[in-house]
C-alpha cells in the first residue's frame, strides 16, 4: 500500500495535510516534496491529520520533525491530530514530540487554531 | 531456436509456405490468371470444335446429296436409252435384223457413260429361232465393236445373268447388281435392262452397260475420288470404291479383310436410313472417319463419303494452335509483369529482412533506402529509426551500467568500511568468563544506519550500545558514521550513559538541517556486581531473559531520539542482573520485519524466538532469533536495517 497525501489549504493561514497509508522510506521523499510546497506558502501552522495513516517509519518521522524544526524557526507551529495507536506508539518510543502539539481530535485542534488566529489578529492590531 | 520454430511451422503448413514472399505473391496472382485464361481458352476451343462439326455436317450432307442426285440423274439418262429402245421395238416388232445392230451401235454412241448396249431375244422369239443378241461395246482405242453374243455359246438365259432374268421375271425395267462381265468387257459393270413385250409377254430385253470404273472419270470429279467417295449396291457389294480393286467386292469381304464386323452393319444402316451421317473408325485406317451418305434412288444404291476426322477439324486445330501460342505468349507477358511487380514490391521487404537479420546478429550499421510513402517504406524508416534507437539505448545502457558498477563498487567499499568500524560480532571474557556478547547486523541496502558497539572499560564495566539512524541507505550510513564516531570520542571521558546520550544529542543537533536523528540505547554493566545502568534515547525497550528463561521487557523512562532537540535529559535506569541473565537489544528492523502479507514480526515474535533459545549461549541465542526473523520474512524484501545484540552476564567468577 502506498501513501496518500491530501493537502487542504482552504483555511489560511493554516495548511492541513491529510495522510493515509504507509509513510516509509519509499513514500517519505514524496511527502517531503509536498511539505516543501506547503512551507513555501509561509503558513502560521502546519497540521498533519494522521487519521488514515497506518504505518510510519523513521524516515517518515524525520520528515515530520523537519517540518517542526522549520516551523519553529519561522515562529509557527507544527501540529498533529488523530494519531492512531500504532503511529502514536512510534512517536512514544522516539519521545520527540512536545505534548502541546498533539491533539486527540479535530474539535480540540480547531479550538486551538481559532485561539491562535485571534491571538495573531490581536498581535497585528 | 528461431530456426527450430520456423522448421516446425512450415512442416505442418501448406506446401506454398516453403516459398519466399515473392514466390507467394507470384503464385497467388498467377494461379487465378492462368485458371481464368486457361478456362476461357478451353471453353473457346470446345465452341470451335462444335461449330466445326456442325458446319462440316451441313456442308458434307449437302455435298453428298448433290452428288447422289447427279449420279441418279446420269443413271436415269443412261437408263432412258434402253427404255426408248425397248419402246421402239415394241412398236416395231418386225424390224430387220441388221437394224438391230445399228440400234445397239447408236445406243453406245449416245452416251459416254454407256460401255455397251445389247438387244437380247428369248430363243423361242428370236428372228433366227435361236439365241440372238446383237451387242455393241467400246473396244480398245474407243472403237465400237459389234457382235452377236448369242452365237458364241454365251447362254445369257442362264440363271446367273440378272440383266436377262430380272426384267423378264419382274416385268419392268431394272438395274442389275454389279457383276463382272467375262463375256465381252471383262470389267465390273452394272446393266440397265428394259423388257420388250409382245402381246404383253416379255420376249426380249434392251440393255445398256455401265462400266463401274468409268464412273470415276465420267460422273465423279477428281475431288470426289480424293475424298473417298464410294457406292454400296442393294446387294451390299461395292458398286464404286476409291480403290478400283474393291469395285464389285462384297462389303462382307472387305469387313472380314479389315477385321471390322461393324462395317457390314454400317452398310445396312446406310442403305436403310439414307440420307444421314455416322462416325466410325475408318475401315482402312486407324483414324476416326465421318461418313456422310445419300440414296441413289433409281438403282437402289447408297452413295457414301468418308471424311477423316483430322480433315474435319484441321482448321479448328490450326486455330487452336494459334490460340495456344497466343495464350502462352499472353501468360509469359503476364508472368513477366507479375514478376516485375512482385520484385518491386518485395525487394524492400527482402532488404528489410536482410537488415533485420544483420541487426539480430548485432550489426547495427544498416542503411535502408526508403523513398516513397507506402507501408513498406514507412516500415523501413521505422526499422532504421528502431535500429538507431537501439544503438543509442545500448550505448546509454553501457554507460549507465558503467556508472552503476562504479557506484556499486564504491558502495561495496563503503559497506566494508562501515562494518570494519564495528567491533567483532562475538566476544567473551577470556580472562574471567563473566560475560558473552554476540551481535548481528544486516543492512537493508548496501550500507545502513544501524550500529552496535561494546567496550570493557578499565574500571570493569561493559558498555554496550545499539542505535538506529532514521531512514536507511547512504544518508543513514553517513549519519551513522557521524553518530558512531561521536560516541567513540565521547565515551571514554564520560561516567554514565545519561551523560553520554545528552552530550551526543547536543552535538548531533548542530548542523542537522535534514532532521536526521538516531535512536540509541546504551547500557553499562558492572561486571563484578551485575549492576546495570541504562539510558534510552527513543529506542525500543530491551528484552531481558533471566537465568530461568523468564522474559521481561525493560521499559525505562528515556529521552527523545538524538539530534532533534538540544538540551534534553536522559534519565538513568538502574537494576541488578542475576548471574545467567541475558539482555536482548535490537533495532525496529526486528519488530518491524514484514512478511509478504505485510504482517510485522512484532515484539510477540521476538518473545517467542527468545523463549525458544532462552538457555542457549549468547551466540546461539542471537543467531537463533536472527534465523527466526529470516524465516518469518521468507523472501519478502527487507524493509529496514536489522541489528541484534545479546549480552549475557555469568556473574562474578573472580
Amino acid at each position: 500500500m502506498s501513501l496518500t497525501i491530501d493537502v487542504d489549504a482552504s483555511k489560511p493561514p493554516f495548511q492541513r495535510l491529510n495522510l493515509g497509508g504507509r509513510l516509509d522510506t519509499t513514500t517519505a521523499p514524496e511527502l517531503e516534496k509536498r511539505i516543501d510546497e506547503v512551507l513555501a506558502a509561509k503558513p502560521l501552522a502546519v497540521v498533519f491529520d494522521l487519521e488514515k495513516l497506518e504505518y510510519i517509519s523513521s524516515a517518515g518521522l524525520r520528515a515530520i520533525f523537519r517540518t517542526q524544526k522549520v516551523m519553529k524557526a519561522a515562529g509557527g507551529q507544527m501540529l498533529m491530530v488523530n494519531l492512531q495507536p500504532a503511529v502514536q506508539k512510534v512517536f512514544d518510543i522516539v519521545r520527540a514530540l512536545p505534548l502541546k502539539s498533539v491533539f486527540k481530535n479535530i474539535d480540540e485542534l480547531d479550538d486551538y487554531l481559532d485561539a491562535m488566529q485571534s491571538k495573531a489578529r490581536e498581535d497585528n492590531s | 531456436m528461431i530456426h527450430h520454430i520456423r522448421a516446425r511451422y512450415t512442416a505442418r503448413a501448406f506446401p506454398l509456405m516453403h516459398l519466399n514472399l515473392r514466390g507467394k505473391i507470384f503464385v497467388y496472382i498467377a494461379l487465378p490468371v492462368v485458371l481464368v485464361f486457361g478456362g476461357a481458352q478451353v471453353w473457346r476451343v470446345k465452341q470451335l470444335y462444335d461449330a466445326a462439326a456442325v458446319s462440316t455436317i451441313e456442308r458434307e450432307q449437302t455435298h453428298i446429296a448433290r452428288e447422289a442426285r447427279a449420279l441418279n440423274a446420269r443413271l436415269r439418262e443412261v437408263a432412258r436409252i434402253a427404255r426408248d429402245t425397248a419402246a421402239f421395238l415394241e412398236l416395231n416388232p418386225d424390224i430387220d435384223k441388221d437394224r438391230l445392230f445399228e440400234i445397239v451401235t447408236r445406243n453406245v454412241k449416245a452416251d459416254r457413260l454407256v460401255y455397251g448396249a445389247a438387244i437380247a431375244f428369248a430363243p423361242d422369239a428370236s428372228p433366227t429361232g435361236m439365241r440372238f443378241a446383237p451387242y455393241a461395246y467400246r473396244g480398245s482405242g474407243d472403237a465400237i465393236e459389234v457382235m452377236d453374243i448369242g452365237r458364241d455359246g454365251y447362254d445369257y438365259t442362264a440363271r446367273r445373268w440378272q440383266w436377262w432374268w430380272r426384267p423378264i421375271e419382274r416385268g419392268f425395267a431394272v438395274w442389275t447388281d454389279a457383276y463382272e462381265d467375262d463375256g465381252a468387257g471383262n470389267t465390273m459393270m452394272v446393266t440397265f435392262s428394259a423388257p420388250i413385250r409382245r402381246d404383253g409377254v416379255p420376249i426380249a430385253v434392251a440393255t445398256v452397260d455401265v462400266a463401274l470404273p468409268t464412273l470415276r472419270a465420267l460422273v465423279f470429279d477428281a475431288e470426289a475420288a480424293r475424298r473417298k467417295m464410294f457406292v454400296i449396291g442393294a446387294d451390299l457389294r461395292m458398286v464404286f470404291a476409291d480403290n478400283s480393286a474393291d469395285i464389285g467386292t462384297p462389303l462382307a469381304t472387305i469387313a472380314q479383310r479389315n477385321g471390322r464386323a461393324d462395317l457390314l452393319e454400317l452398310g445396312n444402316t446406310m442403305l436403310r436410313d439414307a440420307p444421314g451421317h455416322a462416325v466410325a473408325r475408318g475401315w482402312d485406317s486407324a483414324e476416326r472417319q465421318w461418313i456422310f451418305y445419300a440414296p441413289v434412288f433409281s438403282s437402289g444404291w447408297v452413295l457414301g463419303l468418308r471424311v477423316d476426322e483430322s480433315t474435319v477439324f484441321r482448321a479448328v486445330r490450326e486455330r487452336v494452335a494459334e490460340a495456344a501460342i497466343g495464350l502462352v505468349v499472353t501468360l509469359v507477358v503476364i508472368a513477366l509483369g507479375i514478376l516485375f511487380v512482385t520484385r518491386r514490391i518485395t525487394a524492400p521487404v527482402a532488404r528489410l529482412d536482410a537488415a533485420a537479420h544483420r541487426v539480430a546478429q548485432g550489426d547495427m550499421d544498416i542503411d535502408l533506402p526508403s523513398e516513397g510513402d507506402d507501408e513498406i517504406a514507412r516500415l523501413s524508416r521505422t526499422f532504421g529509426d528502431m535500429a538507431r534507437a537501439l544503438v543509442e539505448r545500448e550505448q546509454a545502457l553501457i554507460a549507465e551500467t558503467a556508472v552503476r558498477e562504479k557506484i556499486e563498487s564504491e558502495l561495496a567499499l563503503a559497506k566494508e568500511l562501515q562494518l570494519s568500524m564495528l567491533p567483532p560480532s562475538e566476544a567473551h571474557d577470556a580472562a574471567f568468563g563473566r560475560y558473552d556478547v554476540a551481535a548481528a547486523l544486516e543492512p537493508a541496502r548496501a550500507v545502513g544506519g544501524d550500529f552496535f558497539d561494546y567496550v570493557v572499560t578499565p574500571d570493569g564495566r561493559l558498555i554496550f550500545v545499539v542505535a538506529d539512524v532514521s531512514d536507511k541507505g547512504v544518508p543513514a550510513a553517513l549519519f551513522m558514521v557521524r553518530a558512531h564516531t561521536l560516541m567513540r570520542s565521547l565515551a571514554p571521558r564520560l561516567i554514565s550513559p545519561s551523560e553520554l546520550l545528552a552530550a551526543m544529542n547536543d552535538a548531533l543537533c548542530a548542523d542537522n538541517e535534514r532532521c536526521m536523528f538516531v535512536t540509541l540505547i546504551c547500557g553499562a554493566l558492572d561486571l563484578s556486581s551485575g549492576q546495570l545502568a541504562l539510558a534510552n534515547a527513543g529506542h525500543e525497550p530491551p528484552l531481558q531473559v533471566d537465568h530461568e528463561g523468564r522474559l521481561t521487557w525493560i521499559e525505562v523512562e528515556g529521552g527523545p531520539a538524538l539530534g532533534l532537540m538540544e538540551g534534553m535529559d536522559y534519565p538513568l535506569a538502574e537494576r541488578r542482573l542475576e548471574p545467567g541473565d541475558a539482555l536482548i537489544l535490537y533495532t525496529d528492523g526486528i519488530t518491524e520485519a514484514f512478511d509478504s502479507a505485510q504482517r510485522a514480526f512484532g515484539r510477540e515474535g521476538l518473545e517467542v524466538a527468545a523463549q525458544r533459545h532462552a538457555q542457549d549461549p549468547a551466540l546461539d541465542l542471537c543467531a537463533g532469533i536472527f534465523a527466526e526473523v529470516r524465516r518469518f520474512v521468507a523472501g519478502a524484501a527487507q524493509s529496514d536495517d536489522i541489528t541484534l545484540l545479546v549480552v549475557r552476564w555469568h556473574g562474578s567468577k573472580a
